[in-house]
């Protein structure tokens, strides 16, 4: 490449990187690097009681036949961190951080690109691709008997204030999730 | 502004530079690619292929559905084998083209199983892909070595040739810290670096990721913990993080090797730092620190030094 080219592309390379940024575009290679940007003040914090065992054992999972069981790393095969994202995260409708640091605080640009209204907020539709993602590992379709239908999952929760962090109080969350027959369209 | 413009983009490095650059990032990446990929080990090559929730656009747009334990192992595996080409400049540009190819795959398999990205690979991919276009196996290398041709081209790379893609991968590391604050700014505001619960509520999270005791305190780590009831230490980090972010970009117009040095040891301090109190997996991220240093020079000083301590 000769000098003059290489400032041409150069220039090109600044305005896509650039671009991303001002996009908000998250996709690798490009970002706007948005990690842990997320936040908002609040006076009482809340953390869930992680228990390895418990999430490294898995969701309860009912099937169509009506027999129970777990699911968790072992039978998935996936690592640690990912059955932990799916048990304490994905099983409460938390959605991949990637959803709030593109749908939060958008600009009317940003909002129009996405088509998105005014205080519209993107569906991250967590709760299928979690039976999808249970089911269709194990090749089950929605008439096998051992199709999951119903996924539940709970934890602990401590909460505190900042200001005396000694003092905590708990509470329990649990999960149900029942398979829906509308989405067999989508299968 | 024609003038400044070459003179920021077009000077500095020669191919020496650029070929010490691909060796001692290189040497960086075999360790990084490591405490990325390790992971993969874990599964079981007989067992189910997991069926992604939320593929990364690129295995979407390809139909990459599953996790296949045996062809991610087997892919880190080779990644490893490019990089150390690479390293050796052993065909360079195709070491270093299998690479991207490989990051590009096994990022994507470990990323699409819950559809949390990570941004540990953005620089990195950037550095290789400015190696790529580059003439950094035209020394140092067994490409050189085998090919007197070669050999000759790279004496011959003119300096505006070995800088630029030095420069490049130099301005984008500075951006990527730079948009972290805008992104923090966008995303939160001010509010994000000026209120201290903004640090204690993340050392929080973070201490008790590995359990709880009844109190509530962590069963594990208890420094994060500490930390996160000192409001004014903390208030100190949230604001600390705010001058190196948007500060970092200095680094491009820091005369001073020495300056630089201190700059970047601090950005690595808070690097590990990170990953002791949040589990932020950034601890070898600092092995990209090396595009702001002329390596070459640094390699013949110290040469020199071992010789005149030898003699």
């Amino acid at each position: 490449m000769t000098r003059r080219n290489v400032s041409r592309f150069l220039l090109v390379w600044l305005c896509v990187t650039w671009g991303a940024v001002v996009v908000r575009c998250d996709s690798f290679p490009l970002t706007w690097a948005p990690m842990y940007s997320a936040w908002e003040p609040h006076e009482v914090t809340s953390n869930r009681v992680v228990e390895k065992a418990v999430y490294m054992r898995g969701m309860q999972v009912t099937r169509r036949d009506g027999s129970t069981d777990h699911l968790g790393a072992r039978e998935l095969n996936i690592e640690r961190s990912h059955i932990y994202r799916i048990y304490y995260q994905r099983t409460f409708h938390q959605e991949p951080v990637g959803w709030e640091h593109a749908s939060k605080n958008l600009g009317s640009f940003n909002r129009r690109l996405r088509g998105l209204a005014e205080g519209e907020v993107p569906d991250p539709d967590t709760e299928f691709r979690l039976f999808r993602s249970l089911n269709k590992t194990f090749g089950l379709g929605p008439d096998d008997p051992g199709f999951v239908v119903r996924i539940q999952a709970g934890y602990d929760v401590l909460y505190r204030r900042f200001d005396d962090v000694a003092k905590v109080w708990r509470d329990r969350r649990e999960a149900d999730l029942r398979w829906d027959e509308s989405w067999r369209e989508r299968w | 502004m024609k003038r400044i413009w070459d003179r920021f983009w077009f000077t500095g490095f020669s191919v020496e530079s650029l070929a010490t650059l691909r060796i001692c990032f290189g040497i960086g990446l075999l360790f990084f690619d490591v405490t990325q990929f390790y992971t993969f080990f874990r599964l079981d090559p007989r067992g189910p292929h997991f069926y992604f929730m939320e593929p990364v656009w690129y295995f979407e747009l390809l139909g990459i559905e599953r996790q296949h334990p045996v062809l991610a192992n087997a892919g880190f595996a080779l990644l490893e084998l490019a990089t150390l080409g690479m390293i050796l400049g052993w065909r360079t540009r195709l070491s270093i083209g299998v690479q991207i190819l490989l990051i590009f795959y096994l990022q994507g398999a470990r990323d699409s199983v819950t559809g949390d990205q990570h941004h540990r690979y953005l620089v990195p991919i950037q550095m290789l892909f400015f190696l790529l276009l580059s003439k950094c196996g035209q020394a140092y290398s067994i490409d050189a070595r085998r090919n007197p041709a070669l050999a000759a081209a790279g004496r011959a790379v003119p300096e505006w040739q070995a800088s630029w893609p030095i420069k490049a991968m130099q301005v984008y590391c500075a951006s990527f810290y730079f948009w972290s604050v805008l992104a923090k700014l966008r995303v939160t505001g001010w509010v994000w670096f000026s209120d201290p619960r903004r640090i204690q509520d993340l050392l929080l999270s973070r201490s008790l990721i590995w359990g709880a005791t009844d109190a509530g305190e962590p069963v594990f780590n208890p420094l994060p913990y500490w930390l996160m009831q000192q409001e004014t230490l903390s208030r100190i980090l949230g604001l600390s993080t705010f001058v190196m972010e948007a500060g970092f970009p200095l680094i491009l117009f820091m005369p001073s090797p020495r300056a630089r040095l201190i700059f970047l040891l601090g950005v690595a301090f808070f690097h590990v730092a990170n990953t002791v109190l949040a589990y932020v997996g950034f601890a070898l991220f600092p092995i990209v620190f090396f595009i702001f240093f002329d390596l070459e020079k640094v390699r013949r000083s110290l040469a020199g030094r071992f010789w005149s301590a030898v003699r």
